[in-house]
């Protein structure tokens, strides 16, 4: 059985996400109120909202637990707001607080797993009870509403002029449900798939006194319906519902008085004209005041799927319009063209811009990914008080949406490392002598079409022959100890099974962490190095490649085929003469291009393609690079410098070496050929310098 | 490949074959496993993959590979000519197409025609006998994955 209300799946996204985001937001406010004296009235009336917004919400989708912890810290601020001079202990309060926040988070990760039953809050929200009585003074008596069941005069739900077709129901809902007007609002929008709905009392269910209106007299629902019986058995069954009958329209004395409420005397009418008029002036002086605080944001959520579609079609008009504008076609026509090429700039100038554009909707500064780690930072602080200030440079970079994504795990995972192992204690830091204070620094930016984003401490540093000793105890070592580079001993802390950190904490030491993080990056195409200066500090950092769908590539012919090699992988392209060639006595191929020598792949052997130019001076040579490793590429010639979308290769052909022989994947052009997209950095993979520093 | 829900009801039901000649033998695939015969369009050559996949074709603005059946089944390979095609199978969702010699007919095949092969998870997964010709009915999934 799922956790929430039946009918409220598609609604289910929406919720965690806002949710989620409403969470985050109250986290910075907590975060940056948590060091002043005094919390803001800006900031209280947002908290305030905030968590009404989530009790509204989770109590539409039905899960009561969540609506009703974020009811009670609506309380806590309903009494601060109420009372701004009210004396109460603010790190209690903010312990209350960034705990309630953390289980509704919690509950939102779970919320789509049926196995893990609600978290019951009880003890939680007895605590912030108990703060908000505390609060208050314990003068102030546990509100009891007195809302007993009266014997109610129903006549007045019973207008003369009703339809006989028109049924009455009466829902009442359990006395601990937060708020019936939003279970309500759930069940009309259920009940109208089996009967239409006339008219409800309390008539807006949206109205702020709704609430009350519903707890003190129940919901009055009016309907018509084929099947009276089904629908009595789908209000009981809704969530909360205590008691669902059916009213009867009561005999003759209500029919007697009802004419009379009615119609009023003309005097009467005229006093409730005046009466209105005179409501409705101060009303609406009142009405721009309260909307005043309100910020509304010109920001829309759009699902991430849509824009995938959005930018694979730009891409599709981006690829046809290339082959509109220079279709074989056009060569055999010997009239003028002006006008033509004209509009044919045009229009390429606006798709250039159109695809710009939908790049820019998906990209979101790394600021979302690097604010979480102010909480982690603030959490670990408080356990090991190791005082650590966290610093960013760049978080303006702007990434993916993707990206930034993929970066959370990692970025948390190596934060809490570089605070739990590279930070030293506050006493080991006086004993080395460092006066600067603990620091934790997160950068972003770009670099040769990745996003570089790395975290830096200025701790203890990696100790070279602790690493080694315990990579030996752990069996890592591949070759003698003394041919180990420092790269290399520092990468041992990234691999499987490391932990230097000898005893376990709650924060890191088990050596599963970053290996994972590895792998994790490494899945999309990213990589992670390692850094460290022994007492100085360690920097780990992320590089990942932009990903960007559309890329810019130079289109080479080898034999019959064409092979696209992405711009940025390339430094020049040149054609070689006999004497830059050199054939050494091993069978190894050279070409000397200035002052380098560099290796010569020729692209034809590399892939076994026949029929292909083998003659050094009559085809074309490119001089690439990626990372660390330089070559150059042999093949016939140029085709076109153009853009392309690169597919991966379809999954029936994951049984094949396709990705490991150089090649990303496939791309079909403006004339229906295909080309293949070519991985540069897999193709250079034997000519990595070895890594000695 | 294991047997699924739907070679049960084959075997239970009969059903709607795509028959076809290799070498004057005959194949098929079961019609819900095709979505579309085609002349032989343009290959395009990818290096790395084993001899039996010819290549990638542009198939409806998508790249799919392209088995040549007979390379597949180790038949004696012949000329194509303008009566071989390429069927287009659906495997999981994805497509791939197989260059055969001829198609032949989409036939009707009862229950009693079929027998199951004694091997699970082989490239033929049942065999039709119609009046006097076998039939051997294809997992398209092994026609296009399989390394020999």
């Amino acid at each position: 059985m799922p956790k929430f209300e039946a009918g409220m799946e598609s609604m289910l996204d929406m919720f965690v996400f806002e949710t989620g985001d409403l969470l985050e937001k109250l986290d910075d406010i907590l975060m940056r109120t948590e060091q002043e004296d005094t919390i803001g009235t800006e900031d209280i009336n947002e908290i305030f909202r905030t968590m009404h917004t989530i009790k509204g919400s989770a109590a539409m989708m039905g899960l009561q637990n969540m609506s009703t912890l974020a009811h009670a810290v609506e309380d806590l601020f309903y009494i601060i707001r109420d009372d701004p001079e009210v004396k109460y202990d603010k790190p209690g309060l903010y312990e209350l607080l960034f705990a309630s926040s953390d289980s509704l988070k919690g509950e939102l990760d779970n919320i789509n797993d049926d196995d893990i039953p609600l978290t019951d809050f009880s003890e939680l929200e007895g605590r912030i009870h108990a703060f908000a009585a505390q609060m208050k003074g314990e003068s102030a008596p546990a509100q009891a509403q007195g809302a007993q069941a009266q014997a109610e005069d129903i006549s007045h739900l019973f207008p003369d002029d009703e339809d006989e077709s028109i049924l009455t129901y009466k829902v009442t809902y359990q006395e601990n449900c937060a708020m019936p007007s939003a279970r309500g609002f759930v069940l009309l929008r259920g009940l109208g798939q089996i009967a239409e709905v006339t008219s409800t009392l309390p008539e807006d269910l949206d109205a702020d006194e709704a609430d009350d209106e519903i707890k003190a007299h129940g919901l009055i629902i009016k309907l018509i319906t084929d099947d009276a019986k089904k629908v009595l058995e789908f209000l009981e069954d809704g969530i909360n519902v205590e008691k669902a009958e059916q009213l009867h329209k009561p005999e003759k004395t209500a029919a007697a008085q009802a004419p009379a409420a009615a119609a009023p005397t003309p005097e009467q009418a005229e006093k409730a004209v005046e009466q209105a008029k005179a409501e409705a002036a101060p009303a609406a002086k009142q009405a721009p005041k309260k909307a005043a605080p309100k910020h509304e944001q010109s920001l829309i959520t759009v699902n991430l799927e849509k824009l995938d579609q959005l930018l694979d079609l730009v891409a599709e008009i981006v690829i046809t319009q290339g082959s509109v504008t220079s279709s074989p076609d056009l060569k055999g026509i010997s009239a003028n063209l002006d006008r033509f090429n004209k509009s044919a700039r045009e229009l390429k100038k606006l798709t250039d811009e159109l695809q710009d554009s939908v790049m820019s909707i998906r990209m979101v500064p790394v600021s979302t990914a690097f604010q979480k780690m102010n909480r982690v930072i603030r959490d670990m602080n408080q356990k090991l008080k190791k005082g650590v200030t966290l610093e960013f440079v760049g978080e303006e970079t702007e990434v993916d949406k993707s990206i930034v994504d993929i970066l959370n795990d990692p970025l948390m995972h190596i934060t809490r490392n570089a605070v739990d192992h590279g930070i030293e204690t506050p006493e080991e830091r006086a004993a080395a002598g460092k006066t600067e204070p603990p620091t934790v620094t997160l950068s972003a930016g770009y670099d040769s079409g990745e996003v570089v984003i790395s975290c830096r401490d200025n701790g203890a540093g990696m100790d070279r022959a602790k690493i080694l000793a315990k990579a030996k105890k752990n069996g890592l070592l591949t070759k003698p100890e003394s041919e180990y580079t420092d790269k290399e001993v520092y990468a041992f802390t990234i691999a499987a099974g490391f932990s230097t950190n000898e005893t376990i904490t709650e924060y890191s030491g088990r050596g599963v962490g970053m290996d994972v993080v590895k792998k994790n990056i490494e899945k999309v195409g990213g990589k992670l190095l390692v850094d460290s200066q022994f007492g100085v500090g360690s920097v780990f950092t992320i590089r990942i490649p932009l990903s960007l769908s559309i890329i810019d590539v130079l289109s080479v012919q080898v034999g019959k085929n064409s092979l696209s090699v992405p711009i940025t992988a390339i430094h020049e392209a040149f054609s070689c003469k006999q004497e830059n060639y050199i054939k050494d006595p091993d069978g190894n191929e050279f070409i000397m291009l200035r002052e380098m020598c560099l290796p010569l792949i020729r692209l034809n052997r590399h892939f076994n393609i026949a029929d292909a130019v083998e003659d050094i001076e009559s085809g074309i040579m490119l001089y690439c690079s990626e990372g660390d490793a330089s070559a150059v590429l042999f093949a016939d010639s140029i085709i076109a410098d153009q853009q392309i979308v690169v597919k991966p290769f379809s999954p029936l052909l994951s049984d094949f070496p396709l990705k490991e022989a150089g090649m990303s994947g496939c791309s079909i052009l403006g004339d229906g050929t295909i080309t293949i997209g070519l991985d540069v950095k897999e193709i250079l993979a034997p000519y990595v310098k070895k890594a000695d520093a | 490949m294991a047997f699924t829900e739907q070679d049960m009801q084959f075997e239970e039901t009969g059903g709607k074959i795509l028959s076809f000649f290799a070498d004057n033998k005959f194949y098929a695939f079961m019609i819900t496993d095709v979505t579309d015969i085609i002349e032989i369009p343009e290959i395009t050559f990818i290096p790395g993959l084993p001899d039996y996949i010819k290549g990638m074709m542009n198939h409806r603005g998508k790249a799919i590979p392209v088995v040549d059946f007979r390379k597949r089944m180790a038949l004696p390979e012949t000329v194509y000519d303008d009566r071989s095609c390429v069927i287009v199978v659906e495997i999981n969702s994805q497509q791939a197409g197989v260059i055969v010699d001829r198609v032949s007919d989409v036939e009707d095949i009862l229950p009693d025609m079929i027998a199951r092969s004694p091997v699970e998870g082989a490239t033929v997964k049942f065999f039709i006998s119609e009046s006097k010709k076998r039939i051997s009915l294809l997992d398209p999934e092994r026609v296009v994955r399989d390394r020999r």
